[in-house]
């Protein structure tokens, strides 16, 4: 049916992920009353009209027949590092509930340097310690911002 | 001209600012602002709503002049973490954050912090200017913009978007609508319906825009810079002493022209009641862009729409402050804190304001002028600071990054929700910036978004499309197919010109 022409998997990202925010979108409001759903529906018709435009024009190319073939071994490297900056604030934002702000920034902080190839242990003590005592000290202490904290022997860390 | 004040009275105004006493407390506003501009996520808004009851102790003038410098500061502080780590300091800081981060990878960090702080004080000096002189007559036209003027503002910001897309129009658009959509999210405005919420009541009024922003700017740009080794490019070099940054405002002078147009945007937008900074600074760089003879190299590092960015963001506070003292109409957060810090002291901001308290407001007034005198050598200090992170190894800078990032997104609502948010929409700027997709299109959408849906619905129901006949309207509505004509009418005319 495409003829000569491919799908370009990368280039189907973005129109995927439109795709479905928006069948979330309709889910969540089929039963809304009709007044409040004018404009999102108006919206959703130009976004619709648009999301057709690039798939045509992007995500559906004309095969040239310089195609790569996928090769995990050369993209292995490239994604460890990004993927350290998805998980780790995943993970932080997974424990501080438990650990309080500051031991969670903290370990955050020295783990994080760690894997992105910080060396020195004492350095990172000093780095991460040092940035997560001016964080406290501005936001907890100065500014009161409710951020979790520990109680340890009647002292909110 | 009937009304207005003698020169007497605009002198006494000036000599009561003189006084050591507001002297004092506006060079600690210019501090705090400093500070509170450069944390992400925590805006001068926030600040000033927290020493709102300490304004009882110091009085209406101490209290708004502390305010009007703070205020004044933060807009340019905003400018440094947007610069020097692609995190904007506050929300109208964003367009910042495409050339001015990029200048920094380029390793001309110091030539835009120089350039940024001179369209920062050309822009506030303007608009401080606008607010002396206009002040008692200007305001009053504030009030003729109706529900069918503020969507045609809305339209001509929309119009910023078209000269915003990048290499390509359709995936420009693509970035705009679905910015829009992102913006239908939470409560109906009339009705109080919430619309897709998905079950998360931290969305019932819409995706928060400061994670967003967060987000799609500081933690998307950690996934590239996790590749490399510091924030300035191999084979850069990074600056040392004060010769970049004076280069850069020796520099940002060529640009003259952009600067009191950028500046005058924002006068004009901060003016106009429930816009905002964070709108004007869009509008004056899609201007730039499209008055640009060089629109091609914008988001690569151009001067040109960083001084657009920054001399607009500093022309806000005066544009501002003009309804708020002639008609008790705040244009922003911050004004409206200003207004409520007088009100808290007994004096009403009004059409009677001016009568009754003339050289109070002049003074008021003034305070602006020196507050951006005191940005050029303040600021100047404080960049060749600052300028020093882009020194430290992205090893130990992307963890800080990220660490800020999420702490601004959790510091404006305070809810743990937020810094998940920062870290979805990170991964949604990368996505997006990864595949040419505009995401400042998609910003300025999301930001605009629920302003045209109200005032859109608004102006239907007072007077149908007949509102949009009002003369204001038309006149936005002309400027708005101008501002899409006018760059194909002058690269004719250059063209024909060469030829």
């Amino acid at each position: 049916m495409l003829g000569n022409r491919r799908v370009n998997w990368g280039e189907a990202v973005v129109p995927g992920l439109a795709l479905c925010f928006a069948m979330a979108y309709l889910y969540q409001t089929w039963d809304g009353p009709p007044g409040a759903l004018y404009w999102p529906m108006g919206v959703a018709g130009v976004l619709a009209v648009l999301w057709i435009m690039v798939i045509v024009m992007f995500v559906v190319e004309r095969n040239n027949g310089d195609k790569e073939g996928f090769d995990w071994a050369a993209v292995k490297p490239k994604i460890a590092r990004p993927a350290m900056i998805l998980l780790g604030p995943a993970a932080y934002l997974a424990v501080i509930p438990f650990t309080g702000f500051s031991i969670g920034s903290f370990l955050f902080l020295l783990l994080l340097f760690r894997g992105l190839g910080g060396r020195s242990w004492v350095v990172g003590i000093a780095v991460g310690a040092g940035v997560t005592l001016f964080l406290h000290v501005t936001l907890i202490v100065l500014m009161n911002l409710s951020l979790p904290r520990l109680s340890i022997g009647g002292l909110a860390i | 001209m009937a009304g207005m004040p003698g020169i007497d009275v605009i002198a006494s105004g000036i000599g009561l600012l003189m006084d050591p006493h507001h002297l004092m407390w506006l060079g600690l506003g210019m501090l705090a602002g400093l500070v509170v501009g450069g944390i992400p996520g925590f805006n001068d808004t926030n600040f000033l709503a927290m020493m709102l009851p300490f304004s009882v102790y110091l009085g209406p003038m101490d209290a708004v002049v502390f305010m009007m410098a703070c205020f004044c500061s933060s807009q340019a502080a905003g400018s440094l973490p947007a610069i020097l780590l692609n995190i904007p300091g506050t929300p109208s800081n964003a367009p910042t954050c495409l050339e001015g981060f990029r200048m920094t990878r380029q390793g001309r960090a110091g030539q835009a912090l120089g350039i940024s702080i001179m369209s920062s004080t050309v822009g506030g000096l303007l608009s401080a200017v606008f607010a002396l002189v206009l002040t008692p007559i200007v305001g009053v036209y504030a009030l003729s913009f109706g529900p069918a003027e503020m969507f045609m503002m809305a339209v001509f910001g929309m119009t910023a978007v078209g000269s915003l897309t990048g290499k390509s129009v359709t995936k420009g658009l693509f970035s705009s609508a679905l910015g829009l959509f992102a913006a239908c999210v939470g409560a109906e405005f009339q009705l109080g319906y919430t619309r897709a919420a998905f079950g998360f009541y931290e969305l019932f009024e819409g995706f928060p825009l400061i994670p967003v922003l967060l987000g799609v700017f500081g933690f998307a740009e950690l996934f590239s810079l996790v590749h490399q080794d510091s924030l300035v490019e191999d084979g850069r070099q990074r600056f040392t002493g004060y010769k970049p940054i004076l280069e850069g405002m020796r520099e940002s002078l060529k640009y003259w022209g952009n600067m009191l147009r950028s500046g005058f945007i924002g006068v004009i937008v901060g003016l106009i009641p429930g816009t905002g900074a964070a709108i004007a600074t869009w509008v004056s760089y899609g201007q730039a862009k499209q008055w640009s003879k060089t629109p091609e190299k914008f988001g690569e590092g151009h001067i040109e729409g960083l001084v657009a960015a920054d001399a607009c963001n500093n022309g806000v506070p005066g544009g501002a402050i003009i309804p708020t003292v002639t008609l008790g109409i705040p244009g922003s957060g911050t004004t409206l804190v200003i207004m409520a810090a007088l009100m808290i002291n007994g004096v009403t901001p009004g059409p009677s304001f001016f009568g009754e308290y003339a050289v109070e407001a002049y003074a008021i007034l003034f305070s602006l002028v020196v507050a951006n005198l005191l940005l050029l050598p303040i600021g100047l200090g404080v960049s060749r600071i600052a300028a020093q992170v882009t020194s430290v190894p992205n090893r130990y800078l992307v963890p800080i990054i990220a660490l800020f990032c999420l702490v601004g997104g959790f510091a404006w609502r305070q809810m743990i929700f937020d810094m998940y948010l920062v870290v979805i929409f990170g991964v949604i700027g990368a996505i997006l910036t990864r595949y040419g997709y505009s995401v400042p299109a998609f910003l300025l959408a999301l930001l605009l978004g629920p302003l045209a849906e109200r005032n859109l619905s608004w102006a239907l129901q007072i007077d149908g499309v007949a509102s949009f006949r009002r003369p204001i309207a038309l006149v936005i509505l002309i400027a708005t197919a101008g501002v899409l004509l006018l760059p194909v009418i002058l690269k004719k005319m250059v063209r024909r010109g060469r030829e």
